[in-house]
């Protein structure tokens, strides 16, 4: 078995790690890494160091698993860690043996939770600026080109009711310039005072009052127990309401 | 200098500990009744016309909002509860603040189901509410981010775990969406993006930010492997922030929103499934040879169903970013796919998977039936996937039929024409909801196997969190 197998056997770690960390240590003590690792499998005590030990250059570690063995409740003990003995600065390098052979401690990157959150939170702000605010605007039409559809007063009374009964669960009320949506009437170019919607599971609604001759045909779909949900329970004054929106929405 | 602070913090520890299993428990019950409703009103779409206040219009808010804020809110909070101690070293900051939170969330959600069914709503999805309830939710949901940054800011733990990044971003995330639901009187556009950016933000930066939180942490805890690369779960984490918001301008693709963002949203949702993926490869290559036990273990078996379905659904959703898909599937079921198998098959696997994770040291109690967890996981996961799938095929059949439909005519009439078009995608939507009724199966094992796990399960031995107090940095603060 070489060394550098039996110094990762003997550490339980991998052998690149072994090398990496025979290669750091060797760079700080002004040993060969061959020496460092001989040492290491054989756990013999590492040559010593020649000059000063810079400080530890932190490395990329994986994550540790986090502990959490079930234990009985017992006080914590407070955590002591062994002073490491100071090196007598001067003294010989052969006279200041190190500890035999250690597993490299491997530090993580120390990370600032809250620089992560403020980055998480900052990339949503961005988004929510250009994906919803900045399109979310009031855009002027051009005066010449409006999706804008004039209401009577019933008829911004039935657009109400349009949308707390939900009717915009199934039906949009949004023409697109694309193949599916030829025949429904002129394309939605701008913002618009109706309610667009974002599924269709009935036919769109857009322009839907030239496409039915009168507002009695509109009132026999909803009251009706056909394909359509009935809404015979709404009052008179509602019906009309929202069959005036529906047939104004031209 | 340390010291240990456990005989005092005795009380704040068992609240700490009642707070997750409060969580799991409450939601596990709005989980019954969304999972009911969603069933209700698929079948109300297809071929059980409702009316009145159970009318689609009014019972799809509903169900959005039973599950959103009944279940999945506090569900996930209650595991980031779970967690943070845990990847933290610190106490849960305001445990009563976050049982406030759940009280809220349950409440709110009850009053919510109310005022939808009286006619009440404001019909802007997914919830619907009219505008004082979106104000009293978004101070709910804001909850965690309290608890979970003021637990962070006492922490003792130096490293910051991958699970972590997840939840203190899914915390912050999910208040910032509620405060785009949240505001009124917006014109045309501004409701019809509000809608789409506040559903799939949910799904992405709420849900599928946490699951993979859970399965992160899940997976480290089963097998006891160190996370196999750190660099790669970055760009999951980074690619997940990057696009979670812009699935929803796609879904109104050639709409009156400017052109620009067609394209912009469609650019960069591509980068979800490079979250997607690059979480399933590096929890994958964690988990590594103990894959093969993932039978017996119903917490591994779940947070493998689950990045497969994240997987799936992020690739469906991309290919409906591009254009001509785009204009193929826009306003179909295709979507509601997509958000039904990101509700119920990512969040309720991750959820599965935290839940058969924590009740053990949790309660003190082993689940008591392992072999009908692995098969509720099985249940959910399939039950979602076909479902979605059928939803959406029915949305791309819809598309077809809707680009023929219009060179006759047809379909643009409200009554035969349109009941012609739509024949054959209802048929596929009403197989759905037998694809429905299965994850809604596997919802009530999964509830069964909970509340059997906590009352009954064997006796088990219970972690007990020992938090020690440290001055300096890097020390102590670990699970004792």
């Amino acid at each position: 078995m070489s060394d550098i197998a039996a110094a990762a056997a003997a550490m339980n770690i991998p052998e690149e790690l072994v090398q990496r960390s025979a290669a750091a240590r060797a760079a700080a003590t002004g040993a060969s890494t061959d020496e460092i690792i001989a040492a290491w499998a054989g756990g013999a005590p590492a040559p010593a160091s020649t000059a000063p030990p810079p400080e530890p250059e932190p490395e990329p570690t994986p994550e540790a698993a986090p502990a959490a063995a079930p234990t009985p409740a017992e006080p914590a003990k407070p955590v002591e860690q062994p002073a490491a003995e100071p090196a007598p600065v001067g003294a010989p390098a052969a006279s200041v043996p190190l500890p035999p052979a250690e597993p490299p401690v491997l530090q993580g990157r120390t990370e600032h939770p809250f620089l992560i959150t403020a980055g998480a939170a900052a990339l949503l702000v961005v988004a929510l600026l250009v994906g919803f605010l900045a399109p979310a605007l009031p855009q002027e039409g051009n005066g010449v080109y409006t999706s804008v559809v004039p209401l009577s007063q019933a008829g911004i009374d039935g657009r109400d009711l349009y949308r707390s009964e939900g009717c915009s669960a199934c039906h949009t009320q949004a023409v697109r310039p694309i193949v599916a949506d030829v025949g429904l009437g002129p394309v939605t170019i701008s913002d618009s005072n109706q309610v667009l919607g974002v599924r269709r599971y009935g036919p769109d609604l857009a322009h839907i009052g030239s496409r039915v001759e009168s507002r009695s045909s509109l009132l026999s779909v909803l009251t009706s127990s056909s394909d359509h949900p009935s809404y015979a329970g709404l009052s008179d004054q509602d019906l009309e309401n929202l069959t005036a929106y529906l047939f104004e929405s031209k | 200098m340390t010291t240990t602070a456990t005989e005092q913090r005795t009380g704040r520890r068992v609240a700490t500990e009642n707070v997750a299993t409060a969580h799991l428990l409450v939601s596990s019950a709005f989980l019954a009744l969304g999972g009911l409703l969603t069933v209700l009103s698929m079948a109300s779409v297809s071929f059980i016309p409702l009316s009145g206040p159970l009318s689609y219009g009014r019972l799809r808010p509903m169900t959005m909002l039973v599950v959103m804020l009944g279940w999945l809110v506090p569900a996930f909070s209650g595991a980031a509860y779970y967690l943070l101690p845990r990847l933290t070293g610190a106490s849960l900051f305001q445990p009563r603040l976050a049982l406030l939170g759940l009280v809220g969330s349950s409440g709110l959600t009850i009053l919510g189901v109310l005022a939808l069914f009286f006619g009440f709503g404001d019909g802007v999805e997914p919830f619907g509410l009219p505008w004082y309830l979106d104000v009293l939710i978004l101070g709910v949901v804001s909850i965690p981010a309290v608890v979970t940054l003021g637990t962070i800011r006492n922490r003792s733990e130096s490293s910051v775990f991958a699970s972590l990044w997840f939840v203190m971003a899914a915390v912050v995330w999910l208040p910032g969406l509620a405060l785009v639901s949240a505001l009124p009187d917006l014109a045309a556009i501004g409701r019809q993006l509000q809608e789409v950016v506040f559903s799939t933000g949910f799904g992405t930066l709420w849900v599928t930010a946490m699951g993979f939180g859970i399965a992160y942490y899940v997976a480290v805890k089963q097998t006891d492997n160190p996370l196999a690369n750190r660099q790669v779960a970055k760009a999951g984490f980074w690619s997940l922030a990057f696009s979670g918001v812009f699935l929803g301008p796609v879904q109104v693709a050639f709409g009156p929103t400017p052109d620009w963002l067609d394209s912009v949203s469609a650019v960069l949702s591509l980068a979800l499934p490079v979250a997607a993926i690059a979480t399933a490869a590096s929890i994958a290559t964690t988990i590594d040879d103990d894959w093969k036990d993932a039978s017996e273990r119903p917490a591994l078996l779940a947070v493998g169903y689950g990045l497969g379905l994240a997987i799936v659904a992020s690739v469906l959703s991309v290919f409906a970013a591009f254009s001509s898909s785009a204009a193929l599937v826009g306003f179909t079921a295709y979507w509601d796919g997509i958000q039904f198998l990101i509700l119920f098959g990512v969040g309720g696997s991750f959820l599965s998977a935290f839940a058969y994770q924590a009740i053990p040291p949790m309660t003190g109690r082993e689940i008591s039936d392992t072999g009908s967890a692995g098969r509720q996981v099985k249940l959910v996961a399939w039950g979602s996937l076909s479902t979605a799938l059928l939803l959406a095929l029915a949305g791309i059949l819809t598309g077809f039929s809707w680009t023929g439909g219009s060179y006759t005519g047809s379909y643009s009439e409200t009554g035969e024409g349109w009941a012609e078009a739509m024949a054959l995608p209802n048929i596929l939507i009403g197989v759905a909801v037998l694809g429905a009724l299965v994850t809604f199966l596997g919802q009530l094992l999964f509830i069964r196997s909970v509340t059997s796990s906590v009352t009954s399960g064997a006796a088990t031995t219970q972690e007990v969190l020992v938090y020690t107090e440290t001055s300096g940095e890097g020390e102590g603060g670990d699970d004792a």
